[in-house]
């Protein structure tokens, strides 16, 4: 198990960037054959495919000694250029930043968000700008003042000039982002521990389990004790450090609460998602719950008291990291029908686990059939038998597993082939014990390795054994959550309920943040300096700004337009539509002149689609909200996405910039 | 996309890179006659973003350097010798004609091994102070740290900057900045060295070392191609020269066969009073001949440069065809069939 939903497949990811990449050059290639037919006729395209070789041979025959003596150069040239100068605002920003984000009101979880968030978003922001500009001038300053000219007189290549350059602005970058990175870490530490007035842990005293509290308040710090089964001890003091000069003993032991309670605040989250669904009051399954009137809401609701359930599946639960027990974390959102005194209490819950059982049936010529053609044999107990274009045939069980299923028209059903229904059998069901929940709070479920259960068709108690007797054979667990309250609903998402493996420590979530802030430098020192070799230094600098930005922020919105999602056509059929005050939802008539617009509409979206497929998509590298919420960084949702976008977009930047330093005069006009 | 953007305002350097496997050492071995550099019908215009010509600097240039001469290219400002040196190096891309330099065309890179550059002005990094720029460009000719250090102490003791070698080069004088800028163009030992203008900025003793090394570098068995307004310096170093004038080849000959004039003697000897000269223009009249005039030596190459500019104003279009270049390109041709 781990806590990868969808692993990130680097084969087909290659296979896919292949792909892009050979379009991308093909069409390049067209491109210039074009251009080069203008400008030298017929014989313009021969001109190209001479050109075509150049490249490779440039970049097989590249010598480190040269690359690493313009990295050196280029590095010397940012340090001399003051580009450190962003340490001192970094160190400002600092110590000022405390007075801000301060907030004794505040609970503690949403003050280390917003200490995690101020650092990794401060670190981005600071150093963004100082290497876009960095990157996009470096070169362009170089032609501008002929510098380049007594290098590209020596035998320097042009694929060395462009990676020595990117070579020195990611060393300087990296430099940069280290420093920060770790000042960063000591600042949230010494922030949060500063902050951490009152805490309350359960430490464990030779043996015996111990609850300190502490409180630290302007009038003075307060301690409670209490050990077992004794009566609690309270202990005051004006001051910490007159607790520690008068009872050292206590002193450590609040000193250790303390560095637990820390531990806490700042952790690196393992969580395992499962995948959801939901069953209706009918007992049929359905993608959504109940809609309490927001069509925008993230969460859908399970009615109290009904047959609602929601229900997750978790994959991977083998024995290896089962046999010892689970932890579920969950946390649910109540819409309450009616309000009043009891709105103070909490909501009754439950789980149970459900052992099931996916399968799909095959005929002899190995054709999928669908579950609801299949009923078992009645000659042998074990077999099955389906009826096929009114012919009954012999059909055998195949096990699927979870993540191939989907629930669509109340039935389960292959997510490959929707016509394909999967049999659901449930095989165990074993209901914990229900519990109250806290709205906000974060619920803790331990599984224990054995499980205790009541069970209502017996009216006995059971035990079940939970990676053997619970988990099925493809290691697959499902829960199933029902509210026990009527009148309650109760929100659900995804992401509400997750296995939680042992955490990473909170550094280790950091560095990864800080690793994705350092790819997408780098992705910029690239795309920079490429821009910079056919561009001058104010217009790479917004060619590269503008990608960001579209890479960023408007990346859904192009996903959608060139989806055809967006209502109200194209750009020109929109803007004839606010123009003429047409409503979005009517149809526009039927002429030569609205085709027209719908034929160039249809041709801007082509160019948006090339866009969208050019620009790198930059939300990739933003982690900072999965370590500011305390979790860790998933490998195949974050890390592996980021290090393959930046290393994809090197090669065809290369590409460009080769040939555009070597088909271009490096006379400053 | 925005590639194609960019190449289209350039022209696309036609001419080929020679392949590795086609005769890389040809060029420089002593028994062929092979022209250091060979120039033909070269033409450069000017345009600008949008592709429009604004400048003629060239036109229909022709010329070769031999191996082992010192080659001065002449003319007044903008007559194009600076940018005749940015096309042999493959900084320009010419408009029209066809350059071979070392056996090379201009874009390769591979001829930049035995070429040292001394642009018009020095375009240096100016963070660097002189050890860490020649150090910088010892790297770029893939040379070893040990070699490197030898060569650097070398090339700044040869231009007189052991004193100021830990200063950055910002805080230079014109002509400190001249000396390094000509450190960096030899650091590579180069056979063909092309020097834009390399005596401005220099002191008189500057100057002198300058023409002592240019000399020396032609005993050495260098080729050295060097544009100077310095008409002294041309004549006393320079084997050969050609006049450019807007652009255009205007005269091209060994110096002495251009400054001699064949249908006059003239005369000098240490002073002599009156008697003596009367005597002597008895003797001259005895013999046919007339006294023009004599008097005291000039520069005389300053002289040609003035005529050759003068005549050029008057009578445009009158161009120099060297007798070994023919109009018609059958070099291209060859070039074109590797
Ligand atoms: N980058 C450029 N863009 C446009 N025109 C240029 C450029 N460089 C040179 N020229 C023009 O080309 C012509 C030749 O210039 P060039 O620099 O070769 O002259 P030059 O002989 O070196 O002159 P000088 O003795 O002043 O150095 C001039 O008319 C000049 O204006
Ligand atoms: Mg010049």
């Amino acid at each position: 198990m781990s806590i990868e939903t969808q692993p990130f497949d680097f084969l087909v990811a290659t296979g896919q960037w292949a792909f892009a990449v050979t379009a991308f050059l093909v069409l390049l290639i067209c491109g210039a054959s074009g251009l080069a037919m203008m400008t030298h006729g017929v014989t313009g395209p021969l001109l190209v495919f001479r050109w075509i070789p150049r490249f490779p041979a440039d970049l097989l025959q590249l010598s480190p000694r040269r690359v690493f003596a313009i990295a050196q150069l280029t590095f010397r040239e940012a340090i001399r250029r003051k580009a450190l100068v962003v340490f001192g605002m970094f160190a400002l920003l600092f110590m000022f930043g405390s007075w801000f984000l301060d907030n004794p009101n505040e609970r503690m979880e949403l003050q280390v968000k917003n200490y995690i968030s101020f650092v990794l978003t401060a670190i981005t922001w600071l150093l963004l700008p100082v290497v876009l500009l960095l990157s996009c001038w470096g070169l362009p300053e170089d032609i501008r003042n002929r510098s380049l000219h007594t290098v590209v007189t020596k035998p320097a290549r042009k694929t060395e000039i462009v990676i020595g350059r990117m070579l020195g602005f990611s060393t300087l970058m990296t430099i940069l982002v280290v420093v920060m990175g770790l000042t960063g870490y000591v600042w949230i530490d010494r922030e949060v521990a500063f902050n951490l007035t009152v805490y309350s842990e359960t430490i464990d005293v030779d043996g015996q389990e111990t609850l300190v509290e502490y409180v630290d308040e302007d009038e003075g710090v307060t301690v409670r004790v209490t050990a077992g089964d004794e009566p609690t001890q309270v202990t005051a003091a004006t001051s910490r450090t007159a607790l520690r000069q008068e009872n050292p003993d206590l002193y450590a032991l609040t000193e250790r609460a303390r560095i637990q309670a820390l531990g806490r605040h700042l952790v690196a989250k393992r969580p395992v998602l499962g995948t959801i669904s939901f069953k209706g009051d009918d007992g049929k399954p359905t993608e959504r719950g109940v809609n309490t009137g927001d069509i925008w809401e993230y969460r859908t609701y399970i009615a109290g008291g009904t047959n609602w359930r929601a229900i997750w599946d978790f994959e991977n639960v083998r024995s290896e990291v089962a046999a010892d027990g689970l932890v579920l974390e969950s946390s649910f959102e109540a819409f309450r029908t009616h309000k009043g005194d009891d709105i103070q209490e909490s909501l009754l819950l439950q789980f149970s686990l459900v052992k099931v059982r996916r399968s799909v049936f095959r005929d002899a010529n190995n054709n999928v059939v669908s579950a609801t053609a299949v009923r078992k044999s009645r000659d042998d107990e074990n077999a099955f038998e389906a009826t096929v274009d009114g012919e009954s045939v012999a059909v055998s069980r195949f096990p699927v597993a979870a993540h191939d299923v989907e629930v669509r028209n109340n039935s389960y059903v292959l997510i490959d082939d929707p016509e394909i229904v999967v049999l659901i059998e449930e095989e165990i069901r074993a209901p914990l014990s229900s519990f109250n929940i806290s709205e906000f709070g974060e619920n803790i479920t331990v599984l224990k390795p054995q499980i205790t259960f009541y069970d209502q068709e017996s009216g006995e108690r059971k035990q079940l054994d939970l990676v053997n007797d619970l988990v099925n054979d493809q290691g697959e667990l499902r829960v199933e959550v029902a509210c026990l309250d009527s009148g309650q609903y109760l929100g659900m998402a995804q992401r509400d309920l997750f296995v939680r493996l042992p955490s990473s420590s909170f550094a280790v979530g950091y560095s990864k943040a800080i690793c994705g802030v350092w790819m997408m430098l780098g992705l910029i020192v690239v795309l920079g300096v490429t821009a910079s070799c056919f561009l001058k230094g104010p217009i790479a600098s917004l060619l590269t700004f503008v990608m960001l930005l579209v890479g960023q922020g408007f990346m859904p919105f192009l996903e959608k337009i060139v989806g055809g999602e967006v209502e109200g056509g194209g750009p020109l059929e929109s803007i004839i539509r606010i123009v003429r005050q047409i409503n979005v939802t009517d149809q526009l008539p039927e002429n030569t002149f609205y085709s027209t617009i719908k034929g160039i509409d249809g041709f801007l979206n082509q160019g948006l689609f090339i866009v969208k497929n050019i620009v790198p998509d930059f939300r990739n590298f933003q982690m900072d909200t999965y370590v500011a919420n305390g979790f860790d960084v998933p490998w195949s949702q974050a890390m592996a996405p980021s290090i393959g976008i930046t290393l994809a977009y090197l090669v065809p930047c290369l590409v460009v910039a080769y040939y555009s330093l070597s088909l271009r005069e490096l006379e400053h006009k | 996309m925005d590639t194609n953007e960019a190449v289209n305002n350039e022209t696309m350097p036609e001419s080929d890179e020679t392949p590795e496997t086609a005769e890389v050492d040809t060029p420089a071995a002593p028994d062929s006659d092979e022209p250091v550099i060979k120039i033909r019908n070269l033409s450069k215009i000017y345009r600008d973003f949008w592709g429009r010509p604004k400048v003629q600097a060239l036109n229909s240039l022709s010329l070769d350097v031999q191996k082992g001469e010192v080659f001065g290219l002449l003319g007044p400002n903008g007559s194009g010798k600076t940018t005749t040196m940015k096309l042999l190096l493959g900084l320009l891309f010419p408009s029209g004609g066809d350059i071979t330099i070392l056996g090379e065309t201009a874009t390769n890179v591979e001829k930049n091994e035995r070429i040292g550059y001394l642009p018009e002005e020095s375009y240096l990094y100016r963070f660097l102070n002189a050890g860490e720029t020649l150090d910088f460009y010892g790297r770029l000719f893939n040379m070893s740290k040990a070699d490197r250090r030898e060569r650097v102490d070398r090339y700044i003791e040869m231009v007189g900057l052991t004193h100021a070698r830990h200063r950055q080069l910002k805080e230079y004088s014109k002509g400190m900045t001249r000396r390094i800028g000509l450190a960096q163009a030899l650091i590579n030992d180069p056979d063909l060295v092309l020097l834009d203008e390399p005596t401005t900025g220099l002191d008189p003793l500057g100057t002198r070392d300058m023409k002592d090394l240019i000399l020396k570098l032609r005993d050495d068995g260098k080729t050295v191609v060097m544009c100077s307004h310095l008409l002294a310096d041309v004549q006393d170093v320079c084997d050969r020269i050609a006049i450019l004038y807007e652009g255009e080849l205007k005269q091209l000959g060994r110096v002495e066969d251009l400054l001699t004039e064949q249908g006059r003697t003239r005369l000098m000897t240490s002073r002599l009073d009156d008697a003596a000269m009367a005597e002597i223009r008895e003797v001259i009249e005895r013999h046919g001949a007339s006294v023009e005039t004599i008097d005291h030596p000039t520069s005389t190459l300053e002289e040609l440069f003035l005529r050759t500019v003068e005549e050029s104003r008057e009578r445009p279009g009158r161009r120099f065809v060297p007798e070994d270049a023919p109009a018609s390109d059958e070099e291209p041709a060859a070039n074109e069939s590797e």
